[in-house]
């Protein structure tokens, strides 16, 4: 591909830039095309596309480009994003950066060569974002709704919660959530939601089991009140059960 | 003809010189110093003092021009600087601030 459109700007002289035998430039140059030196350049080189050092071109400057092909001397380091191509009559004193660096049979080089793959670490960082945010964001939420009820209901009694009670509300926090609004969620997948669904038959016996040791009232039509009574319970089934009576008078 | 090529796309910070044509058709800024002719293209631009045998500016020309022979404003261009020239033609619509010397 990048052969293809090489060919066409040789023969197309606007498609590209030229720096001719005859002139020198010093200083940065920056652009989105290839650059072609035959003359001199001092300074520094950042382009998008590639850079060609003609045999009579001298470039010393730091260079940052796609790829780089050195028919020419070159003095400073190159970075290229592709690749780094040392022509038979090159000369190179710098350190090169580029996945791919080929040096032909009578290049004179001296400098270092480092040949990493930042591509690797993009894929890795989406996998444990992904992985993240499910539990990340159902786990956070439910502890803070879970404080703020706490300071709703009985601010005297916020450090009551047992470890075990949380521990218990997790689950159908978590469930109720994926009922109730599933778009709030930030990124709910399909497969995630199904996880969710899991969840959901898991709390509804949670809730069930609760309903044992909670107050008689129970007779739950809506899941947000079977979820406060289940936590008063949990909490302090005594009280809960007086404030569940006065708040229904 | 032209040797030299600043292409669309670039951008040259600092100081060209040399001894043959340049066409700019993009950005340069600093210093040009040539003995030979320099051609400003429609959507070239020059923030830059210039020293050069003959100019030719369709685009865009802010500093200085001092020409050993001739500058050429061409329609729509636009310049702000002096110009110093023997000969300096100004084409109609061409937009022009500055200083004019035609003292050699």
């Amino acid at each position: 591909m990048s052969a293809l459109a090489r060919t066409a700007g040789d023969d197309d002289l606007t498609g590209e830039t030229v720096v001719g035998p005859e002139i020198a430039i010093r200083g940065r140059i920056e652009g989105e095309e290839d650059l072609r030196v035959e003359g001199r350049v001092e300074g520094s080189v950042s382009l998008t596309e590639t850079l060609y050092v003609e045999p009579e071109g001298v470039v010393l400057a730091q260079i940052e480009a796609r790829d780089v092909v050195i028919s020419g001397i070159v003095i400073g380091d190159i970075a290229a994003a592709n690749s780094v191509t040392l022509n038979r009559n090159a000369k190179l004193v710098g350190n090169i950066s580029a996945p791919r660096v080929i040096i032909a049979d009578g290049a004179s080089f001296r400098g270092d060569v480092v040949m990493d793959h930042e591509d690797f670490q993009q894929p890795v960082r989406e996998r444990t974002r992904a992985r993240e945010t499910v539990p990340r964001t159902s786990v956070g939420s439910t502890g803070r709704s879970t404080a703020r009820r706490a300071t709703a209901v009985s601010p005297t009694r916020r450090e009551t919660p047992v470890p075990a009670a949380a521990h218990r509300e997790v689950a159908p926090r978590r469930a109720e959530r994926a009922v109730e609004s599933p778009s709030s969620r930030t990124v709910p997948s399909p497969s995630r939601r199904g996880s969710d669904d899991d969840d959901v038959t898991v709390v509804i016996k949670h809730a069930a089991l609760r309903k044992g040791e909670a107050p008689p009232e129970e007779e739950d039509k809506e899941p947000k009140r079977r979820r406060r009574r289940a936590k008063k319970s949990a909490r302090m089934p005594a009280r809960g059960r007086s404030k569940a009576g006065r708040r229904k008078s | 003809m032209a040797n030299t090529v600043i292409g669309s796309t670039i951008v040259v910070d600092g100081e060209i010189s040399g001894d043959e044509d340049l066409v700019i058709l993009g950005t340069v800024k600093g210093q040009i110093s040539l003995r030979e002719n320099i051609l400003v293209e429609r959507d070239g631009v020059v923030e830059a003092n210039v020293e050069t045998a003959t100019i030719t500016v369709h685009g865009s020309v802010t500093g200085d021009i001092h020409a050993s022979d001739r500058a050429e404003l061409r329609a729509d261009c636009r310049v702000v600087g002096d110009i110093h020239a023997p000969r300096i033609l100004i084409a109609d619509g061409a937009s022009f601030k500055g200083n004019v010397d035609m003292d050699s």
